[in-house]
């Protein structure tokens, strides 16, 4: 005895309404679309009954089994993404970690405090118009002394305790060798800094190394005074100790400038109040400068009457023991992991 | 240089209380480098005579002295030192008074009370005496110590640079400040002396380089005088003890007008005093005890007998003045600064005298001085002045020719116009002498000022006169800044090296030529003049330098060090200066590779690691680094050592230390080191854009079977000719021994990414391409396919 199709379909109907809230993941639910949807399924199956009804019932019946048909299948799709979404998350849960364990590889090395420094150096001075240049460490006494207006015996030889080598030559006291070199191989407007190592016969002590580092600066060109040399030497004091400064030239000697000053700036540490650091006269000596002497500049055949410039050299171990408060020159050579990790 | 207050006075009306001085000599450059009082108050201790002395009746060292000490009565001092005797004037600590940090008590010493403690002059912090300190029979018994000395007379430390030889006397720093602050100087007048007997015979036999000799004789001298309490002081402020009242004079006079004197026991001297150059190995014992041998451009002050004195420099012992000298040759010179520095210099003799000879004495300075150290000498020892030998030429002294200055130079040099008046009353304050001359100005410098020979050197006297503070700050006009490719080609590998987890070293240029030698790399660029210690030969390498860092920082619980290094190495060049210099970039490792961590199985650096940082380097300019196990340094483990090179030219090595060295130096783990020339880095940027392939690449990946023994480099090399310009990519991704192959054959795996940029590869061509590869890895090693 055969259920009337229209019964048929309507209990087909809950069957596959309660199939598809029982399939719990994604193949279950697969199993129950073959069941009901598939190619032999139960609906596809009513489908082809529909051939066996008479005419006049045939048009409801496709429609009705079209709908279902239509409805099952929304339903599947809806509940497929629900189920579909729970297997992601919980693919995606088993693939959580603690973020707050610490990363994985190498870590990160540092430069050389100096080198922070040189680099902060000719940094400013290229913000400053200024070139680069540099030359040997070994050098002879020309460009060390004589070009430089300290001749054999000159008193000021003193001033520079001078490593010599056995076979001939001598390690460089200052590096304004440079501005020798330079300005053989250069003609007039100059405008350059040479950093680089020089070398004094100082035993190793808190405050002298017999090896540092120097920065030489040089500008040769018309028209330069020593209004310009200020003006340069406050601007770059400034932008290396990253704050307004008060700045003193204080007359002094080298042979090879004229006028000649030494450089004070406001102590850093006490505000010009006087204090230790700067033995209670409230400035710190920073670097020593001046006008290039017409001698050295005439000497290697610039003309002196025409063109007029400025020099100067700073220690770099001595700006940086201010700046950063380094107590030892000793540290920047030791090279102990601590102390160079301690300033970056 | 130190200056007593109430000493200026002695030259100076100054317009500046003397507490405001310093500020005043730093503007004028003369660096103040500090200053005090002369001496400490030492309340409670006064000048004492001692009137009686007598042995100590329970100790056979200690003596029981009757002291006057003011107050009219005698007190009672137990004393130890032996020149306590009779008439003997010494400091005496009464009780209550603190010496050293001992408080002062009447105490009984062995049975008899003493009232007290005579001193000596270290026991005061004042003098180095032994035993009690003899005062100057001048001392005012009962008077305080410190007021007899003018202790609480305030002084400034000076520092002069070597340009101003002129203001190395208290003289000279007045006449300085009263330019600068416009104080009244008053210029030394000499007073006539009353002389007789006879002249000294002097010869001057090198007039060019002693171009004045004034000398007397003074005899008659009271061997026993002593100097008085205030010469003593002022000598004592400029750290000279007092000797001979002779000697104390010329030391005196040396601080006091800055004209060096020598005085010779005029007893001693045998024949006439000559002043010419040394002969070549001529020797001369000196003040200081030691025996000099001098050479034939050192000029001496001689007798018949021979050297006498090095002129300017130091006396010497035979004519010495001591204790019995009763008459003197007074000298009072001037000597060529030049031929007396380097004698000094030489023979390392930095004497005041010499101080001032090398930098200039005022050739004028020598009869004063000579008048007024005699006349002190007579007005403490007695005695009888001859007439002075005035010997010289004036001819060789230095020349003061008048200096054009132009006010147009001024205004050019310093960057303000200062007003042709005031330019002329500055410099006319500094003594020189200003004229006109055609709208220029003409200056003569005095005879003392040996700095001042050019038209610079006036404006530099008149930019210092009127403070540096003046002059007007003016930028520098816009100039463009000129790229630096190397600098930044070495700022490139120095911030590779740091992402790499370097930490950047800086070790001495200057190393130890033990280390350097015994790593085998020995530069042979000694310091003729080393420094105690371990740096006196400069390095080739920068490895000394970072294993000695290395090791610093093991030794310091650092168990992981990376570091490296940029800098000068050094290597003798039989071409031009002998020397060739080169930065070389340079790294160590030691320790695990990678900090300690939970993600990452802990294990040791290796030979790999740090070929990848070197690999790494190299690829900054585009260059691939080629290994060698042959051509690496010395201190390399043998087989785990490359040199490297970069498109066919060495440029460094990496490698691990070898053994002996580790084990010789301290380390207890591996040690791997590389090193790189920084030419090499520093190359410019590649010039062409690539574009990128059209066509799919083709990946073949093949393992093939070699003898162990053959580099992988060879290999790699071979597939790269033999398959020719089609190959893009070539990667060895496997290296495998052991089971399934056969004992000393090994399988290397190899990707070859192949390319053509105009097609699509076929199979055909590239089945005949990888055909072409195993034929040449065949015939080459007896490779064949892995199966």
């Amino acid at each position: 005895m055969d259920e009337p199709f229209a019964e048929r379909l309507e209990r087909l109907w809950r069957e596959a309404e309660a199939g598809l809230a029982a399939a719990s993941d994604v193949a279950a639910l697969e199993a129950w679309r073959v069941r009901f949807l598939g190619k032999s399924g139960a609906l596809t199956e009513e489908l082809k009954r529909i051939g066996t009804l008479g005419a006049d019932e045939r048009p409801r019946a496709g429609q009705l089994v079209n709908q279902i048909k239509r409805r099952l299948e929304e339903a599947q799709g809806a509940r497929r993404g629900r189920l579909e979404a729970a297997l992601q998350e919980s693919r995606l849960a088993a693939e959580a970690v603690d973020v707050t364990l610490p990363g994985r590889g190498l870590g990160i090395g540092g430069l050389h405090p100096l080198t922070y420094a040189l680099r902060r150096i000719e940094d400013i001075f290229a913000a400053l118009g200024f070139s680069w240049a540099e030359g040997p460490e070994v050098e002879d006494e020309f460009h060390n002394f004589e070009a430089l207006n300290i001749p054999a015996h000159h008193p000021a030889r003193a001033m520079h305790d001078t490593f010599y080598l056995t076979g001939g030559g001598l390690l460089r006291t200052h590096t304004s060798t440079v501005q020798i070199r330079f300005m053989e191989a250069n003609e007039p407007p100059l405008r350059i800094i040479a950093p680089g190592r020089v070398y004094r016969s100082d035993a190793l002590d808190p405050t002298h190394s017999p090896v540092f580092h120097q920065v030489e600066g040089l500008v040769v060109a018309e028209g330069i005074h020593m209004g310009h040399l200020k003006a340069t030497l406050k601007a770059f004091l400034e932008a290396f100790f990253e704050r307004p400064l008060s700045m003193r030239l204080r007359p002094s000697y080298f042979p090879f400038t004229e006028p000649s000053a030494e450089v004070d700036i406001g102590c850093l540490l006490c505000g010009g109040k006087g204090c230790r650091v700067c033995k209670g006269t409230g400035f710190i000596e920073v670097l020593g400068c001046g006008l290039v002497h017409p001698d050295v500049l005439g000497r290697i055949g610039v003309d002196a009457e025409r063109f007029t410039g400025f020099a100067f050299g700073m220690g770099v171990e001595r700006l940086l023991m201010l700046k950063d408060g380094v107590p030892d020159v000793r540290l920047f050579y030791e090279n102990d992991l601590r102390f160079l990790r301690s300033l970056r | 240089m130190r200056i007593g207050k109430q000493w200026l006075s002695d030259w100076l009306d100054s317009r500046v209380p003397f507490e405001a001085l310093a500020e005043t000599l730093t503007r004028g450059g003369f660096e103040v480098e500090g200053g005090g009082t002369a001496g400490p108050a030492l309340p409670g201790v006064v000048v004492a005579r001692i009137a009686a002395a007598a042995p100590h009746p329970n100790a056979e060292r200690l003596r029981v002295c009757e002291v006057e000490a003011g107050g009219g009565q005698r007190r009672t001092i137990v004393c130890g030192a032996p020149n306590a005797r009779v008439g003997l004037k010494a400091p005496l600590a009464l009780p209550g008074a603190v010496v050293g940090d001992r408080a002062i008590a009447e105490t009984d010493l062995r049975g008899v009370r003493s009232q007290g403690m005579l001193c000596s002059g270290s026991e005061l912090g004042l003098a180095a005496t032994e035993g009690l300190w003899e005062l100057p029979t001048d001392a005012p018994v009962g008077v305080a110590l410190a007021e007899y000395f003018r202790f609480a007379d305030p002084y400034l430390d000076v520092a002069v640079t070597p340009n101003r030889g002129d203001c190395l006397s208290v003289k000279g720093m007045a006449r300085e400040i009263a330019a600068l602050t416009g104080g009244r100087y008053r210029a030394p007048r000499a007073r006539a002396l009353k002389t007789s007997g006879l002249t000294p015979r002097v010869a001057v036999k090198d007039p060019s380089r002693c171009p004045r000799y004034c000398a007397r004789f003074v005899s008659g001298l009271e061997p026993a005088a002593a100097s008085p309490g205030w010469l003593v002081e002022r000598l004592r402020l400029n750290g000279a003890a007092a000797r001979h009242a002779v000697v104390d004079v010329t030391n005196y006079i040396l601080f006091d007008l800055g004209q060096p004197l020598h005085a010779f026991d005029a007893a001693l001297i045998r024949g006439d005093v000559v002043v010419r150059l040394a002969r070549a190995g001529e020797e001369i014992v000196v003040l200081d005890g030691s025996k000099r041998v001098l050479e034939a451009t050192d000029l001496v002050i001689a007798d018949d007998e021979g050297p006498l004195a090095i002129a300017g420099v130091m006396g010497g012992m035979r004519a010495a003045v001591g204790p019995a000298t009763c008459s003197v040759l007074l000298e009072a010179a001037y000597f060529r600064p030049d031929t007396l520095s380097q004698t000094a210099r030489r023979l390392g003799l930095a004497t005041e005298a010499a101080l001032r000879f090398e930098r200039g004495v005022d050739p004028e300075l020598c009869g004063l001085a000579l008048e007024r150290a005699t006349a002190l000498i007579l007005k403490i020892a007695g005695g009888v002045a001859s007439p002075a030998a005035e010997h010289g030429a004036p001819d060789h002294r230095p020349r003061r020719e008048p200096i054009r200055l132009r006010l147009e130079r001024i205004r050019q040099l310093l960057g303000m116009a200062v007003p042709r008046a005031q330019v002329a009353r500055l410099l006319k304050g500094l003594g020189m002498t200003v004229t006109a001359s055609h709208g220029d100005l003409l200056v003569t410098a005095p005879s003392f000022r040996f700095d001042v020979r050019s038209e610079v050197d006036l404006v530099e006297e008149i930019a210092r006169l009127l403070g540096y503070d003046e002059i007007p700050a003016t930028e520098l006009p816009y100039a463009p800044g000129a790229v630096r490719p190397a600098l930044s080609g070495l700022r490139r590998a120095a911030d590779l090296l740091v992402d790499r987890d370097y930490q950047e070293a800086m070790t001495f240029s200057l190393v130890d030529p033990g280390e350097q030698s015994q790593l085998g790399i020995s530069s042979r660029l000694a310091l003729r003049n080393p420094l105690a210690g371990p740096w006196s030969e400069l390095r080739t390498s920068l490895v000394p330098g970072l294993l000695a860092a290395a090791l610093y920082n093991r030794r310091r619980q650092q168990g992981r060090v990376r570091l490296f290094e940029v800098g000068t190495c050094f290597m003798a060049d039989p071409a031009g200066t002998g020397v060739r210099e080169e930065t070389k970039i340079a790294g160590v490792a030691l320790g695990p590779a990678l900090p300690e961590q939970w993600g990452a199985p802990a294990r040791p650096v290796d030979f790999f690691d740090v070929k990848a940082d070197v690999e790494a380097l190299c690829a900054l300019v585009g260059q691939a680094a080629q290994a060698s196990p042959e051509g690496g340094p010395p201190f390399l483990q043998k087989g785990l050592a490359a040199a490297i090179a970069v498109a066919g030219g060495a440029v460094g090595f990496v490698g691990g230390l070898a053994p002996a060295h580790r084990e010789r130096l301290g380390f207890e783990e591996p040690v791997f080191v590389f090193e790189l020339s920084a030419s090499a880095l520093q190359s410019g940027a590649s010039g062409r854009a690539a574009e990128p392939p059209r066509f799919p690449s083709v990946r073949r990946d093949l393992a093939v079977v070699v003898p162990a023994t053959t580099p992988a480099g060879a290999v790699l090399e071979t597939v790269r000719q033999g398959a020719g310009p089609l190959l893009q990519g070539l990667v060895l991704f496997d290296v495998y021994h052991g089971k399934g192959l056969d004992l000393g054959k090994k399988s290397l795996a190899l990707g070859l990414t192949l390319q053509d940029f105009s097609r699509t590869l076929t199979d055909e061509v590239v089945e005949g391409l990888v055909a072409r590869v195993l034929t040449a890895l065949a015939t080459t090693y007896g490779a064949v396919l892995r199966q």
